[in-house]
């Protein structure tokens, strides 16, 4: 149960401190209304990834949580920003989600967006699987539902590599504070 | 010779059988003529009928006039015959109740209807139908002439009494009785008819009008009696009149003293004193107060009386002020009718007004008040509503009296024998001579007379009129005790009820009522009335800045939903 709080927002339901960016290419989650993008903000918890993929024959399953801890009556004068990170030794490949609440882009529309990062790098960086398509290389992609949007994840390789990749799925799970 | 003429027939006693034929008359009362028609059976018919009218004739002169009003039949042994009994004209006066015209409205549902004249059996002696006073002999003159429209077969001769009375309200009155009421107060005098006229005439003598006749007392006489009444001789006359007054129902009384001789003394005995109400001068006023004051539209004070909520402010300023009406007073108290010729109008006056105290300021408020504007100072104003004059106290009316009761008056009667008939003694005041000395100069005044024209004999009865009531003190006073005060003589002329007005009532009384317009508040202060401490202020001097401080939409989260609200803001501005 949170401890009930009342604050004044802007029209993106976030803190008037909080940069609000035009350029909503930029973003990485667009199309969130200014309601869900206030109770994106001030009542997320967590965020929890589960995602599984192939590449050269190898499968790889990851499930992991971003937090912040923050109680969301503070997050007017604390910065928001869930964040994960980790290392997997046997394919020596680190990965990373990051949701950054310190900026929020919108469009002319007043519909919002933020930028998710999320990737998973192999020491060589020859594997990338993140949120972006990166330039030079090939990528497999999936549409993943947040929170009444959707985002597009990006699984890229090199042409070199043995052209086995792809997504076997990939699910953001978002918990909120009630 | 005497004749009788009946049925346009003329007869003489003989033809007819008439006998034993009496004339009997007495003053202010019916005169009658007797007789006996001999050798008619009781059953036979009557030779007169019942109601016909007979004529009495003395030569060629005609001495008696009247209608036949009883016919009685006798019978013993020894005789049979039919009397009868003639009324004179005075017959007509009392079987006919006395009416006097009055006013009222011709149409019965509105007062305000022209007037028309009824006759009513209501009626005030002393009065004409312009509600001014008339003497006793008009007033007779009126009884006999009222009689005279109706039918009553007789008219008036001479009445010579200029005596004017109280007025006199009665009801329902005979003619008779009427003139009976009327002639109380001049006891002495005599009525007696002419009927020597085509038409009989009736003539109101009193004593001093009469001429005297001497009888010889050594002439035939069967009887004399006398008497000097020195017990109905009063030393003076003392009328008292009372008189009723009353303003707007506030009555007094004023007592006005009239007495013959001049000079006699009010109290004494055998003075005769009567004391007789007269209705006094009645008069209804509306007063009405105004109180009013000057509109002042200019002065603070002015407009804090009419709106009192200013007096919480300091520094009231009143500008931009107008006006609808021009009239220089307000009405505060008191009702304007129209009577007072006055104007009154709504005035609405409207102002711009700024004031301030330290919880509120305000810039050029719109207020208007609505007041009734006069140009009636203040004062009492009056008027008369209803007013009538106090009945005016009869002239000489105690000399008058005196006239009738303060001579010495000779009681008692005579009969004359071997008489030649004919002579009316009704008509003389009665002397003796071949008597006392005093006698011959007592002028008695005849009350009763009986002729017998059979056996020539003539029964006078002289001296003050017993069979009036006016033998004694007592019955003297009668005529004051019995008389109230006229309270409808003035009703008679108008058909309004003595006393009676309309009161017009003001309708325009003070009216005040305030409007307050749009205003520029400076500043308000909201205080919680249970903490004092605790309070809202809004105060536009607080801005250091030219802008507007509006409600504004914004956003707020509430427990992270995102929500909008109002908020007292500011226009931006850049900090100096």
């Amino acid at each position: 149960m949170i401890e009930e709080f009342l604050c004044r927002v802007s029209f993106a339901g976030v803190p008037h401190t909080t940069e609000h960016d035009p350029d909503i290419s930029q973003a990485t989650v667009k199309n969130i209304s200014p309601s869900n993008m206030c109770t994106l903000f001030w009542l997320l918890e967590s965020i929890r990834l589960r995602y599984s993929y192939a590449i050269n024959g190898v499968s790889i399953s990851r499930d992991f949580s971003a937090t912040v801890d923050v109680e969301p009556k503070y997050r007017l004068i604390a910065p928001v920003e869930f964040y994960a990170t980790s290392y997997d030794s046997s394919t020596m490949t680190s990965y990373l989600c990051r949701l950054d609440f310190s900026t929020v882009y919108f469009d002319e529309n007043n519909q919002c967006g933020v930028k998710l990062l999320f990737n998973e790098t192999d020491i060589t960086g020859a594997i990338n699987f993140n949120l972006q398509p990166m330039a030079g290389m090939q990528s497999v992609s999936l549409s993943v539902p947040f929170f009444n949007s959707t985002t597009t994840v990006y699984l890229n390789y090199l042409a070199s590599v043995v052209n086995s990749a792809h997504i076997n799925y990939f699910q953001i799970l978002l918990s909120f504070a009630e | 010779m005497w004749k009788i003429f009946y049925n346009e027939e003329q007869h003489t006693f003989a033809e007819l059988g008439i006998g034993n034929v009496r004339r009997l008359w007495k003053n202010q009362a019916i005169d009658k003529l007797i007789f006996d028609v001999e050798g008619r059976s009781i059953f036979d018919d009557p030779v007169f009928a019942s109601g016909s009218i007979i004529k009495i004739f003395r030569g060629e002169e005609k001495w008696f006039e009247g209608v036949i009003s009883q016919t009685p039949v006798y019978g013993s042994a020894k005789l049979e015959n039919h009397s009868y009994e003639a009324s004179g004209v005075w017959w007509f006066l009392e079987n006919l109740i006395y009416q006097q015209e009055w006013k009222v409205p011709s149409d019965s549902q509105d007062p305000d209807s022209s007037l028309t004249n009824i006759y009513k059996g209501h009626i005030i002696l002393g009065q004409n139908l312009d509600g001014e006073k008339i003497t006793i002999g008009e007033q007779i003159a009126d009884i006999v002439n009222y009689a005279h429209s109706c039918g009553a077969n007789l008219t008036l001769g001479t009445v010579n009494i200029d005596v004017h009375i109280p007025f006199d309200e009665c009801k329902d009155l005979s003619c008779a009785d009427a003139i009976r009421r009327l002639l109380r107060w001049v006891p002495d005098t005599v009525c007696f008819i002419d009927y020597s006229q085509i038409v009989p005439e009736i003539f109101f003598k009193r004593r001093a009008q009469l001429t005297s006749t001497s009888i010889d007392l050594l002439s035939s006489i069967e009887q004399f009696s006398m008497q000097p009444r020195h017990d109905l001789l009063v030393p003076a006359v003392v009328l008292k009149f009372e008189t009723n007054n009353s303003t707007n129902g506030k009555a007094w009384k004023t007592v006005n003293v009239q007495k013959y001789p001049e000079g006699a003394e009010e109290i004494g005995f055998k003075t005769l004193v009567l004391t007789i109400n007269l209705e006094g001068a009645k008069s209804t006023y509306i007063t009405q107060k105004i109180t009013s004051v000057a509109i002042e539209t200019s002065s603070t004070l002015w407009w804090t009386q009419h709106v009192p909520w200013l007096a919480k402010f300091t520094n009231v300023f009143i500008a931009n002020v107008t006006r609808t009406s021009s009239l220089p007073y307000e009405l505060i108290n008191g009702s304007v009718a129209d009577w007072m010729s006055r104007e009154v109008e709504d005035d609405v006056i409207r102002a711009n007004v700024s004031y301030r105290n330290s919880d509120i300021a305000v810039v050029d408020q719109d207020i208007a008040i609505k007041i009734r504007a006069t140009d009636a100072e203040t004062e009492s104003y009056g008027k008369l509503i209803s007013m009538l004059t106090a009945e005016t106290v009869p002239n000489n009316l105690a000399q008058s009296i005196f006239e009738s009761v303060g001579v010495l008056q000779y009681d008692g009667s005579i009969t004359l024998v071997d008489h030649e008939v004919g002579t009316k003694y009704e008509q003389f005041l009665l002397n003796f001579i071949s008597g006392r000395a005093e006698w011959e100069g007592i002028n008695a005044v005849v009350q009763e007379v009986v002729d017998n024209l059979d056996r020539g004999e003539i029964y006078i009865k002289f001296g003050p009129a017993k069979h009036l009531g006016a033998a004694d003190l007592a019955e003297l006073t009668r005529s004051g005790r019995l008389l109230y005060e006229s309270r409808n003589y003035g009703e008679r002329t108008t058909a309004e009820a003595m006393g009676s007005g309309t009161v017009e009532q003001g309708v325009y009384s003070r009216v005040e009522d305030t409007l307050t317009g749009d205003c520029k508040y400076n500043m308000l202060k909201f205080v919680d009335s249970e903490n004092p401490n605790s309070m809202v202020k809004i105060d536009a001097s607080d801005l250091t800045q030219s802008l507007n401080v509006l409600l504004r939409e914004e956003d707020i989260c509430e427990s992270g939903v995102l929500k909008k609200r109002f908020s007292l803001a500011s226009e931006p501005f850049l900090e100096p």
